[in-house]
């Protein structure tokens, strides 16, 4: 998640905030049928003296009933498209897709989104110094964890001084955001996320700039490389490793970041399994008629909605859109438009080598695991 | 042996609660359902249909456990890092919507001692009150304010340290 999609919180809020988010979930009517039927079968069919591998006794079955009952459906779909032609049109897009070389396109907001946004960074900034004590806290709390993050960081000198210069950066950008936000939605603009371009498939090159600090992601999903540049600063990270922690020790060791088979774009459309598209009537954007592909995946109490608007004369994607719910109740959208296909671009926009003068530091992920 | 007509019973209405609370520790579906089986089979095997008083508070408070014994056994993911890393989820979308503080929280959950992250899931997930956790854990009513507030006050330090502190 970018800076520009997590705006400062105050800590306590954002706890309180996402305890009440996780609280709301609730397993879903299918998840409990699941349940209930392999609890009651592996009641049923194994004996008590059985009953300690029970669970592996029923999966067996279980997953050859799954698979049968998949293939009747597969074929059930099948000829269903046979005789819709739908299906058939997306799979034109998957190849439509996979031919081109190179893409790009702009991720922008929603304007709910948008407004929820200016709303949280505004309650953000008021609460900076409530949130510049407790690290200081922390900091008193954890000297252990002070030292560290001072040499992961390569701090020098006094903490205070430079959480201090930290806030005020923030709060700068809490402003900046908050001006862009008001402009935006006054004006009826939209508001671009990020900025990608995609060549070959796997050097993938992504702009975000919202939040008042120019960011440039460079991937290389084949080799798994990754570097983030920040122009505004000179400076750079590079996404080598992941740190692993172990938790009642804090001792660190690094592990190796696992490339990806594709870049996104390229992966979400040819991965998509055309049997879970439901067709939409064909509608005019921008001037281009399309057709509609809607798709709904279920992730615990939540559902994402993505719709896919493909032109109908290309068979390539003019406009992309994503919906969480939960609950019935949009909790968060976003869109992919601006497409243009197999341009020939730069070869230095997907660079990872800094340019010169600037400063690059190593950095990653960390996880949490429990001491061997 | 078929199930008898009891236990059909305590697991349909209890099947929700289980499931439920199993998913709010994991986050995952899969996993959630996964614990809810191994916690009926497991009540299944210990108790008689009639011994148990109160199956949904029992249930509950085994499904907490045992979501918490498999979180515990993940690599959680978080950033550490004063400045934004590179996403490497397989979906531009996906990366905008997810909600990453969820994924915080369980990692700060599973660094929590066991007895303080059953009191906090219990409390702020199950919505029990003190004193019905206070019954179940056979603890005094004062020591699950204590537990709750110890959890409370870590989980907010860790969730900070692990987004990066301020950004």
């Amino acid at each position: 998640m970018t800076d520009f999609e997590s705006p400062p919180f105050s800590e306590s809020d954002r706890l309180e905030k996402t305890i009440k988010e996780v609280a709301e979930m609730n397993a879903c009517p299918d998840s409990l049928n699941r349940v209930c039927a392999h609890v009651l079968q592996s009641i049923g069919e194994s004996s008590l003296a059985q009953q300690s591998s029970a669970i592996r006794l029923v999966r067996l079955p279980a997953i050859a009933t799954i698979v049968t009952l998949s293939a009747a459906i597969l074929i059930a779909v099948f000829i269903q498209n046979r005789s819709s032609g739908q299906n058939v049109a997306f799979a034109q897009v998957q190849e439509k897709v996979n031919q081109t070389k190179t893409v790009r396109y702009v991720e922008y907001m929603s304007e709910a989104d948008a407004r929820r946004s200016l709303a949280e960074t505004k309650s953000a900034l008021e609460k900076i110094d409530d949130e510049v004590a407790m690290y200081l806290q922390v900091m008193k709390d954890r000297p252990e964890e002070l030292k560290m993050l001072l040499k992961e960081r390569s701090i020098e000198g006094d903490p205070a001084s430079w959480l201090e210069k930290r806030a005020s950066a923030v709060r700068e950008r809490a402003e900046t955001r908050i001006k862009l936000l008001e402009n935006c939605l006054k004006s009826g603009t939209p508001i671009p996320r990020r900025r990608v371009w995609i060549e070959g498939k796997f050097l993938q090159r992504v702009e975000s700039d919202l939040h008042g600090q120019n960011q440039i992601e460079l991937t290389n999903a084949k080799t798994g490389d990754a570097i983030i540049l920040y122009p505004d600063t000179k400076s750079g990270l590079k996404i080598k490793s992941q740190m692993v922690m172990e938790m009642e020790t804090g001792k660190t060791h690094a592990e190796v970041v696992e490339p990806l088979a594709n870049a996104d774009f390229y992966a979400r459309i040819t991965r998509l399994p055309a049997e879970d598209l439901k067709p939409l009537p064909e509608k005019n954007i921008d001037g281009v008629l399309v057709i509609g592909f809607e798709q709904t995946v279920s992730k615990g109490p939540h559902n994402f909605v993505r719709t896919y608007w493909i032109n109908k004369i290309t068979r390539l994607p003019v406009r992309l859109e994503a919906t969480r719910l939960a609950n019935g109740e949009a909790i968060g959208s976003g869109y992919c438009a601006d497409f243009v296909f197999d341009e020939v671009f730069d070869p230095e926009l997907f660079n990872m080598t800094p340019p010169s003068g600037y400063t690059l530091r190593e950095g990653g992920s960390m996880s949490l695991v429990p001491s061997k | 042996m078929p199930a008898s007509p009891e236990w059909a019973e305590i697991i349909q209405r209890n099947v929700a609660v289980v499931t439920s609370a199993a998913l709010r520790v994991l986050g995952s579906v899969a996993d959630a359902e996964d614990v809810a089986q191994d916690v009926f089979l497991e009540a299944f095997r210990k108790w008689d249909a009639s011994e148990v008083h109160s199956w949904a508070g029992l249930l509950r408070r085994m499904a907490v456990c045992r979501a918490l014994d498999v979180l515990r056994t993940r690599k959680q993911q978080a950033t550490f890092d004063d400045q934004t890393v590179a996403d490497r989820s397989p979906g531009a979308e996906d990366r905008v919507l997810n909600n990453e503080q969820h994924e915080l929280l369980r990692t700060a959950l599973n660094a929590l001692p066991p007895r303080e992250a059953e009191v906090f899931c219990l409390a702020c997930y199950e919505r029990q009150s003190h004193q019905e956790i206070a019954d179940l854990l056979q603890i005094e009513k004062s020591a699950v304010a204590v537990l709750l507030s110890k959890a409370k006050t870590k989980l907010t330090q860790t969730m900070f340290r692990l987004s990066g502190g301020l950004r």
